[in-house]
């Protein structure tokens, strides 16, 4: 377990842990994220009662960060782990099968990444209309390619290994094949690819509540309390710092686990 | 080369047609009925059908698609339901913008990239490397839509050396140019260092270090130009960073770019517009990533004589 007692772990993993509890146990504290102060209005952080100071109409930044926490944790929970079921599943069956379902797969996987970054998320949350099981849909509907060819390519590359021939001449069904000589051989880069596209998710869902085309108001998420702050910039730039800052960490953090991940799961660059 | 010309037109080909197919099916994703929630509710019915047979929703879906394709061939897109103009006359006013601003985004990404790439990968393993590496990881992680703000606060709102956002003149285009290049830059300068670690370690590197050669000919002449090729396609693939990227810095800087008009048409419930502008945002990317491909193609003789 050197992955966990390394130094260089804490920090992304303490990061991590905190937004995770937040996410999950946010709803027990008492938070009041959609209580409206009038005489807190753009309130600046100064400690005490007002950690992190009040928005436009008076609510608590830090009780509603806490909230967008859990926003942006459910959001990457689910559609990380729709996009690598469905993902996983297309890519090996498609890689397993191969033939003309092969070739029309990556057809498919070529359609869809040819557009461009969250593109085809903003038109079909802007499509759907807003709401955050749309924002799930639409990140996922972009998610699952990146797994998929993933998955075939590594599928592609062990699929005529010594093990998996001899199950074959054993007998073993497809499926057996498939759950226990194939999946559990390309894990680790998935797992890798998954964490990273945690960082993703947490972006693109930040991006799309950004542009108005995620969760509603008065439901908090960090996307759309950094648009509710850009109109007030001059007065109350925490407004914009807060959640611009806790989201930075958020994504920082996945992406430096990701990176270690990536190193520990890599054989050849574990030397010691 | 002929061959390779042939085979890699014919996929894009089936690509463009699924682009367009999704982008036409985009419409229909609508919940409920699409021209009762582009009218509004309070549509009268005469209105309602009137919009139905002018966007040809009334006929069979295969009517449709092709009447589509038709429209796109001769480069006709539709009348906006909102200002009531051609979008093709729409989408050529607002290109200039957004390609003012790639480009521009483009030229800082280069130069900050390539020198942070470099000192990265010849000084490997050293604080330089890590420190490099560190400012692309954070510049990985923040958003443009949280950079662009703080950018503005800095620059514009306490030095007041750029306007807050608009497009009026070079000095509006260089905050949101920023904000975009140093997106791109992050990503792109973990490409070089990578790249060029591999050339590092290739025979002719070795060799020319055996010749004498000064460490400044090897890095810059020998290895940075062999690096070079692997480093344009995947400039080509990172495009799309950069035209995703911009419709969110768009909005950050109300920069009157595709970008804007895409989101603006969302919020207007104007979905031909929209639809167009997915279609020319994915059809550019596809377009440029094809012509990155056939460049290195033609550029490696290895490739370009078959013999790989």
């Amino acid at each position: 377990m050197q992955f966990f007692t390394s130094h260089r772990s804490w920090l992304p993993i303490g990061i991590l842990g905190l937004w995770c509890f937040f996410a999950v146990f946010g709803t027990l504290l008492p938070l009041n994220p959609n209580h409206i102060e009038l005489s807190k209005i753009l309130v600046s952080p100064s400690g005490g009662e007002a950690l992190l100071g009040y928005d436009d109409l008076g609510r608590s930044i830090w009780d509603r960060l806490v909230v967008g926490a859990r926003t942006s944790f459910f959001v990457a929970f689910w559609v990380v782990s729709i996009s690598v079921v469905l993902g996983t599943i297309i890519g090996v069956v498609s890689a397993y099968i191969g033939g003309v379902w092969d070739m029309v797969i990556v057809r498919v996987m070529d359609i869809f990444l040819a557009f461009p970054g969250i593109l085809l998320a903003i038109a079909l949350a802007g499509i759907l209309g807003p709401g955050i099981s749309n924002v799930v849909i639409a990140l996922s509907v972009v998610g699952w390619v990146g797994y998929a060819r993933l998955s075939r390519a590594q599928v592609l590359s062990i699929k005529n290994r010594e093990h998996v021939q001899a199950a074959i001449a054993l007998g073993s069904s497809p499926r057996f094949i498939v759950m226990k000589h194939l999946i559990p051989l390309i894990m680790a880069p998935l797992i890798v690819e998954a964490t990273f596209g945690v960082a993703g998710v947490v972006i693109g869902e930040a991006g799309l509540s950004y542009l108005g085309l995620g969760v509603q108001p008065p439901a908090a998420s960090w996307g759309s309390m950094i648009r509710d702050g850009a109109d007030y910039l001059l007065v109350a730039p925490h407004m914009v710092l807060a959640p611009g800052i806790a989201l930075m960490l958020v994504v920082l953090a996945v992406n430096l686990l990701g990176d270690r991940l990536r190193d520990y799961l890599d054989v050849r660059s574990r030397s010691d | 080369m002929l061959k390779i010309l042939v085979s890699r037109l014919l996929s894009t080909l089936v690509v463009v047609f699924g682009v367009a197919c999704i982008v036409f099916l985009l419409i229909h994703l609508v919940p409920g009925d699409p021209v009762e929630v582009m009218l509004g509710e309070s549509a009268q019915q005469a209105d309602r059908e009137a919009l139905r047979s002018a966007l040809g929703l009334d006929l069979p879906i295969h009517t449709q698609l092709l009447n589509y394709f038709n429209g796109l061939l001769h480069f006709d897109l539709g009348v906006s339901l909102h200002s009531k103009r051609p979008i093709s006359e729409e989408l050529l006013e607002r290109i200039p913008a957004t390609v003012e601003l790639a480009v521009a985004s483009l030229l800082i990404a280069i130069m900050i990239a390539f020198p942070l790439g470099v000192i990265a990968a010849v000084r490997k393993s050293t604080i330089w490397d890590s420190s490099a590496m560190t400012i692309s990881l954070l510049g990985v992680s923040i958003p443009n839509f949280v950079m662009g703000p703080v950018l503005i606060l800095i620059f514009a709102v306490q030095l007041g050396w750029f306007p807050v956002s608009g497009r009026e003149g070079f000095a509006s285009l260089i905050l949101p140019a920023i904000t975009l290049g140093t997106a791109l830059a992050a990503i792109l300068s973990r490409m070089v260092r990578s790249t060029l670690l591999e050339v590092l370690n290739e025979d002719f590197v070795r060799t020319a270090r055996a010749k004498g050669l000064s460490e400044t000919t090897v890095i810059w002449k020998h290895a940075l130009k062999n690096a070079m090729l692997p480093i344009i396609t995947l400039l080509g693939l990172q495009l799309g960073v950069l035209l995703a990227g911009s419709i969110i810095t768009e909005i950050v800087f109300s920069w009157p770019g595709i970008g804007q008009l895409t989101i603006e048409s969302i919020k207007r419930r104007d979905y031909p517009v929209v639809q167009a502008c997915v279609l020319l945002i994915s059809l550019t990317y596809v377009v440029v990533n094809m012509l990155t491909d056939l460049a290195y193609s033609w550029l490696d003789p290895r490739i370009r004589e078959g013999n790989l």
